[in-house]
């Protein structure tokens, strides 16, 4: 049986690497289906020279990238019902910041990453069904996994600190970053291994802004995360650096749409996926109707002899957890002896220091002698209207 | 010749079918034996038949094993626990066609 030898197997594999498809993941299959048929040629009495015509002239690179593009559609095309739930989350995440429906919109907002989290999930799901076609996939699919429960659970930490007062000690912020980090290097690496076997130009075009735009995902997450032990020191920056991520995936979006390249439904998934998780840590959100924070009210009632008659009076007050942070408002007369004003809430469990004067000099000056101050427990959202006291001079 | 129509729909039972007979073959040798048992009516080309082994190495019916064979690597082909039992209720499923199809055809 007549075998190629090393010159000829050479000579076959520079010829059809020069057609620009040794990318391809199916190279070097096609390379030995060819030097196999013109093995097949050579031991039915043909020259090297004459069998290598006929094969290469049959099977031309139009074989390997018609099969090349089947298998990508077919590894593909399951991303298509993600995309439509992306979009979904990511329509239900605007929708709670543009409407204000007096807390409905954390509710909302909340439900936006519910269905994220199940897109990375779902995402997860996929790479694990299709472990078996690329080795790489089973570590994509666990870190698309971990990109599920960092998003789900910091969501939820994040929402019973904002509405329910619990200190989860900051770790939403972490959680939802680190889903974010995840994401991006399954990005990263998907779209690495797609650059390298990538065959057409508009592909490999493509793949290397993917990837880039992926690299840089993962290096500002990274930042981010290295925030977290410095924030003393980095605070007054992060203003800026969260600016610049919003900004650099806002405009990867609008890219992505007037490129018609939307239904890459991964990098897609990612810069969604990254403007929402950073966003909700954001100073934007506050100015959105949707952010504005709800009121709690705080009511002051008097003994009718220690009504001052004045129209309002002044709280110099601060929370427990954020003693240098103090702040003097004025109360609102709003009934009989019953002064009142409506003070936002940040969902605060935990004291409340202050001292009610008429006029907010005199409050402020309790400042310098804390021991003086009046307290009470705030229990919000559970208890909306306080009983404060006042003490006359 | 078979049509590229009629042999789409029932490579992956003809590849699953063969490999069940085999321990295991590179895709090259599944063209060649399949045209040898065909009496040359059956001719797959490239484009044809890799996208189906790579679909089937995707679900999990088929592992692959890579060698060095005369200076260039070579990819063997394989059936899966998963593969045996699918390719046992395909080849069922596909006489069941046929026969229905000849029933069809013959009136």
């Amino acid at each position: 049986m007549a075998c190629l030898t090393k010159e000829q197997i050479d000579f076959i594999r520079s010829d059809l690497k020069s057609r620009n498809v040794s990318r391809s993941f199916l190279f070097e299959e096609w390379f030995d289906h060819v030097c196999c048929d013109v093995e097949t040629l050579l031991n039915r009495g043909m020259t090297f020279e004459d069998a290598y015509r006929k094969v290469a002239g049959e099977s031309s690179d139009v074989e390997i990238r018609t099969a090349h593009r089947d298998v990508e559609q077919f590894l593909d095309h399951r991303y298509v019902g993600i995309k439509k739930l992306l979009l979904f989350a990511f329509l239900v995440f605007a929708a709670s910041w543009a409407i204000n429906l007096k807390g409905a919109g954390n509710w909302i907002g909340l439900a936006s990453f519910f269905v994220l989290a199940v897109v990375y999930l779902r995402i997860s799901l996929d790479f694990l069904g299709k472990r078996f076609a690329h080795r790489i996939n089973m570590l994509l699919s666990v870190l698309s996994f971990l990109s599920f429960l960092g998003t789900l659970s910091g969501i939820l930490l994040l929402f019973l600190y904002r509405n329910y007062g619990i200190n989860t000690g900051g770790h939403g912020v972490d959680l939802t970053v680190f889903g974010w980090f995840f994401f991006s290097l399954v990005c990263l690496f998907y779209y690495l291994r797609e650059y390298r076997t990538a065959i057409e130009r508009k592909e490999l075009k493509k793949t290397a802004w993917f990837a880039t735009l992926s690299a840089f995902n993962v290096f500002l997450a990274a930042v981010s995360i290295a925030s977290f032990p410095l924030y003393r020191y980095v605070e007054g920056y992060l203003f800026y650096l969260i600016g610049f991520i919003l900004g650099y995936n806002t405009l990867a979006i609008l890219v992505l749409l007037f490129t018609r390249l939307m239904k890459n439904t991964l990098v897609l998934s990612l810069v969604i996926g990254s403007f929402m998780i950073v966003f909700i840590h954001s100073p934007f959100r506050s100015k959105l109707p949707g952010g504005k924070p709800k009121l709690h009210e705080l009511t002051l009632q008097l003994i009718p002899e220690r009504d001052p008659g004045q129209d309002r009076l002044y709280i110099t007050m601060f929370y427990d957890r954020f003693p240098d942070r103090p702040i003097t408002l004025p109360l609102k007369k709003t009934g009989e002896n019953t002064y009142s004003i409506n003070m936002p809430s940040y969902a605060y469990k935990g004291y409340l220091y202050y001292a009610i004067e008429k006029d907010s000099v005199n409050a402020v000056e309790y400042l310098a002698r804390p021991v003086d101050l009046d307290s009470l427990e705030l229990k919000v959202p559970r208890q909306k209207v306080y009983e404060l006291e006042y003490h006359p001079e | 010749m078979i049509s590229r129509e009629l042999l789409k729909g029932s490579l992956r039972y003809l590849v699953m079918n063969l490999l069940s007979t085999e321990t295991r073959m590179y895709g090259y040798e599944i063209t060649r034996v399949l045209e040898e048992r065909s009496h040359g009516r059956l001719r797959l080309t490239f484009a044809a038949l890799y996208p189906v082994l790579h679909k089937l190495e995707a679900e999990g019916m088929m592992r692959t094993e890579t060698e060095n064979v005369n200076n260039r690597i070579r990819k063997y082909y394989c059936l899966t626990d998963a593969g045996i039992k699918e390719a046992g209720s395909l080849l069922k499923e596909l006489r069941e066609y046929l026969e229905t199809m000849k029933e069809l055809t013959n009136e």
